[in-house]
């Protein structure tokens, strides 16, 4: 049926006239609006894309939320955004601190619980030092919180025994970033979809895992035919749905693709000689140094990485190699995206950098439509970890725990003695849990993550986390989870818009989330929990006055003026926003040096709009990698040689286990498990497995299989698809019956120290 | 002609929008959608929704007690809350439904299908 406007109008009239005339219409018994008192702003509490959200309140109830029309998602949700008033009110909520005696836990008070917790840390510290005590922190506590935990770990206590779940999802980002263009995060923005052409996705599942941002690529898929999207992924996922050409491959493998794809934009001559002459250093590792090369080196050097043998090595036809080279090289702007895939590999940072060198090679990069953009998993990684510097090698804004001028800066601004700061990184995010395990930390607080269930190869840790030698402290909204299970003490956190801060999302994007309803019972904010642990754990250590100085914070306020003082005269320089700018605003980009700077949509670019060219490359007329001064502000093409993954699969392990995402859920399920209609939707693990081999094993869909690792096995109803290649088992990493985690490697990047999540060796078999 | 329709219109309005509330019929736990709605699930995966994931559970709650069989407008309210408030404010109570313009599952609008302006 096709009716003009003109005539769907009058239509329009005919129904308003039924209603005039008194016609009874029945309606459906559910619709009514569900009243709202306030609307309040905030921020979607799953991924790194970050949602501008409202949360609609009504009798101290959060009852609706809508997406945020004026911020970058223009409204839009996905579906977990959709569902989440209910996350608050689950019955599993932790209302009260509880301690455990024996087996079981007991309900005591808050005095009671920060007693034994300060007492036990300082006992420790006491008799043990300040190395036997660490806190493990995450990419969804507000920035405020992990910014004072930094503060009073490295700048208080003399330890960098802090480390955060970021290092499980995007460490090899940050240290593909910072080797590369000598700083870390994007440089570009969601905007620069608007202006791209060509989209080359890498190890990311969008459409389930960044929706709302699949969904900008999309339309501008829609809106122009002419643009093209590559989609690499050894599944062929619900986001290869849209894609033009699709690159499936050995798992592991893709580091020969990254290669070939530079190789034959070489030998086409279809490199930017301008932009690599002007902007880009060439280096190689040289006696486990890294050392300067020339681009002649350089070419030489992907000489043997021709297709034929890229498609030798990772099972993609060399076609779509060449293709694929050709569309990302001859596009007018090209926009990498990239997520776990790349990240969670002992190549992980190698793997960034070779994504990076495209980049440049071709320059496609530093204008609108053109750059690689890492996407974040977590709502506040980018900006409460890896730029507050919550993890063990980091201080905050750019600055390194292993550089001397860095430690006495940020000793100057914390008004603490020269030398209070470590100058030795610490244990990262496994090696905690290492050392956990072996009681040389003997006291470890854990906030806001639950890596009883995350953490890969999660079964040594877990029996380590339940030590009755060592003390374990968790902070969560949610008991029990597969870590506060397992805990000697469990403090019930406040959750989300149950208190207020700032969150940090994947596009340098810093956003404020207003308090909008109180936590439920005896739930307190955790930067409550943290200040008043510091002014008791240093009252226990005789330190009482100088806590009193150095934690002189009454709320969240007062920490983030602190922060934004830190940030002052770094490549991250934020002066200009204020609390009361981002209560305003649908979030603030940096750099924003100045309270009237609008913020900063693409870096590294003066024509572009950002300012702090000037101030730290007064010469430059355009481009300046700033960050990277001893290399005259150029970015690094990296020379890194084809390695493949620390377990392939074999003979005895024939498969490739890969573990993801699915759109319902998040994480490890703690909130999105807890509503009716997500559970419902998503209720159980599976794993996903090739029609061809499971013809070769005899599988159906729903039959029971056993996976088993080198590690551990689990048994899970098969899901006979054609998503995965053959030769690749999926499951997802949701849920916390079925404890995937037990399986998966903690080998890791001997970089980024960020482990191989995604690809263990496994064996396939029907009970 | 114009005439007829109009008066088709308002003869077929409460079949239109009469829609009993109904519960769920009880399902297995892991039963999925498309086992019993697989036309609709066509409809829905080949238009924006399903292109987006836009899954059953946004509109149509749980198989449980938070089953909606028919979706009202304060369902769109997530994403479209602009479209919401201004159909809120211009049309009366009874005629608050995007699903008169919109299809249910493709969610393409009913009318100008092929381009009309």
């Amino acid at each position: 049926m096709e009716i003009t406007r003109r005539q769907l109008l009058k239509y329009s009239a005919a129904l308003a006239a039924a209603s005039a005339i008194g016609l009874e219409l029945p309606l459906p018994k559910n619709i009514g609006a569900v009243h709202v008192e306030k609307w309040v702003k905030a921020v979607c509490r799953y991924c790194g894309a970050g949602c501008g959200v409202y949360v609609g309140v009504d009798k101290g109830r959060v009852v609706a939320v809508q997406g945020d029309k004026d911020n970058w998602n223009k409204g839009f949700l996905c579906v977990k955004g959709y569902y989440l008033p209910p996350i608050l009110y689950a019955a599993d909520r932790a209302k009260y601190p509880m301690l455990k005696k024996g087996d079981k836990f007991v309900r005591i008070s808050w005095k009671e619980a920060m007693d034994i917790m300060t007492e036990k840390f300082a006992d420790s510290i006491n008799k043990h030092g300040v190395h036997s005590v660490a806190f493990y922190g995450s990419g969804q506590a507000y920035t405020e919180e992990s910014y004072f935990m930094n503060k009073l770990f490295k700048g208080g206590l003399g330890t960098n025994n802090i480390d955060g779940n970021p290092r499980l999802c995007m460490a090899s980002a940050a240290v593909g970033y910072v080797s590369t263009f000598g700083k870390d995060e994007p440089m570009g923005a969601y905007d620069d979809i608007y202006h791209s052409d060509c989209f080359f996705i890498i190890g990311s599942n969008m459409a389930e895992c960044h929706p709302v941002i699949f969904r900008l690529i999309n339309e501008r898929k829609q809106k122009n035919r002419d643009v093209k999207i590559i989609m690499v992924d050894p599944r062929k996922t619900l986001s290869a749905r849209i894609a033009d050409l699709h690159m499936s491959f050995v798992p592991g493998t893709d580091l020969a693709i990254l290669h070939a794809m530079a190789h034959v934009i070489i030998k086409e001559g279809l490199y930017s000689k301008d932009y690599v002459n002007n902007h880009v250093v060439f280096k190689t590792i040289k006696d486990d140094k890294p050392a300067k090369v020339s681009f002649e080196e350089y070419v030489k050097f992907l000489e043997e990485y021709t297709p034929e043998m890229a498609e030798k090595i990772s099972g993609c036809p060399k076609e779509d190699i060449i293709k694929a080279a050709r569309w990302f090289a001859q596009s007018k702007a090209t926009m990498s995206f990239w997520t776990m895939g790349l990240n969670q590999r002992t190549r992980g940072v190698w793997a960034n950098n070779l994504v990076h060198n495209l980049h440049l090679l071709t320059g496609q990069i530093n204008r609108p439509g053109a750059t690689p953009f890492s996407l974040t998993g977590q709502p506040n990684a980018c900006g409460g970890i890896r730029d507050t510097g919550l993890l063990s090698h980091l201080l905050p804004y750019g600055r390194l725990v292993a550089n001397e001028k860095d430690r006495e800066e940020m000793e100057r601004f914390w008004g603490v003695p020269k030398g209070r700061i470590h100058p030795k990184p610490g244990p990262t995010a496994v090696d905690i849990f290492r050392a956990f395990n072996k009681g040389e930390i003997k006291c470890l607080w854990i906030a806001c993550t639950n890596p009883g269930q995350s953490l890969p190869n999660a079964g040594p840790y877990r029996k380590g986390m339940e030590s009755k030698d060592t003390f374990l402290v968790v902070s969560e909204a949610y008991h029990p989870t597969r870590t506060s299970e397992l805990a000697d003490l469990v403090l019930p956190a406040a959750l989300w818009v149950e208190k207020d801060g700032t969150y940090g999302q994947s596009e340098r994007r810093y956003q404020y989330l207003e308090k909008a309803v109180e936590p439920p019972a005896e739930a307190r904010p955790d930067l409550d929990v943290m200040i008043e642990f510091a002014h008791k754990l240093f009252a226990k250590l005789g330190r009482a006055e100088e806590a009193k100085k150095l934690f002189n914070f009454r709320n969240s306020e007062d920490v983030w003026n602190e922060i934004r003082h830190a940030s002052e005269g770094t490549a991250y320089d934020f002066m200009g926003m204020t609390r009361a700018r981002l209560k305003k605003a649908h979030g603030i980009q940096w750099p924003c040096p100045t309270e009237d700077h609008p913020g900063t949509v693409r870096r590294y670019t003066a024509k572009y709009g950002d300012v702090l060219v000037k101030r730290f490359d007064p010469d430059a007329k355009d481009v300046s990698f700033y960050g990277a001064k001893a290399d005259g502000n150029k970015a690094t093409i990296w020379l890194r040689p084809y390695k493949g993954p620390a377990e392939p699969a074999d003979t005895e392990y024939p498969f490739v286990l890969t573990t993801g995402r699915q759109i319902e859920h998040w994480h490890t399920g703690t909130m999105t498990l807890k509503v009716p209609e997500l559970k419902r939707s998503a209720p159980d693990a599976y794993v996903e497995i090739n029609p061809k081999d499971a013809q070769k094993l005899g599988i159906k869909s729903r039959d029971k299989v056993k996976l088993t690792s080198r590690r551990g096995s689990i048994v899970l109803e098969a899901r006979v698809v054609d998503v995965p290649r053959e030769g690749l088992v999926f499951v997802p990493m949701h849920y916390p019956d079925k404890l995937i985690n037990l399986l998966t490697t903690d080998a890791y990047d001997a970089l980024s120290k960020q482990p191989e999540f995604k690809i263990c060796a496994v064996k396939v078999e029907k009970v | 002609m114009k005439r007829l329709i109009i008066l088709f219109l308002i003869l077929a309005l409460p079949v239109i929008v009469i829609a009993k509330e109904k519960g769920h019929i009880k399902t297995a736990e892991d039963q999925e959608c498309y086992e019993c709605h697989g036309t609709q699930m066509q409809v829905w995966q080949d238009g924006k929704h399903g292109l987006m994931n836009v899954k059953c559970v946004v509109c149509h709650g749980s198989t449980d007690k938070n089953f909606v069989a028919k979706t009202d407008i304060y369902r769109c309210r997530g994403c479209h809350g602009e479209q919401v408030s201004d159909v809120e404010k211009k049309l009366p109570l009874k005629l608050r439904n995007c699903f008169l313009c919109h299809d249910a599952h493709s969610v393409t609008p009913k009318f100008h299908t092929k381009g009309g302006k």
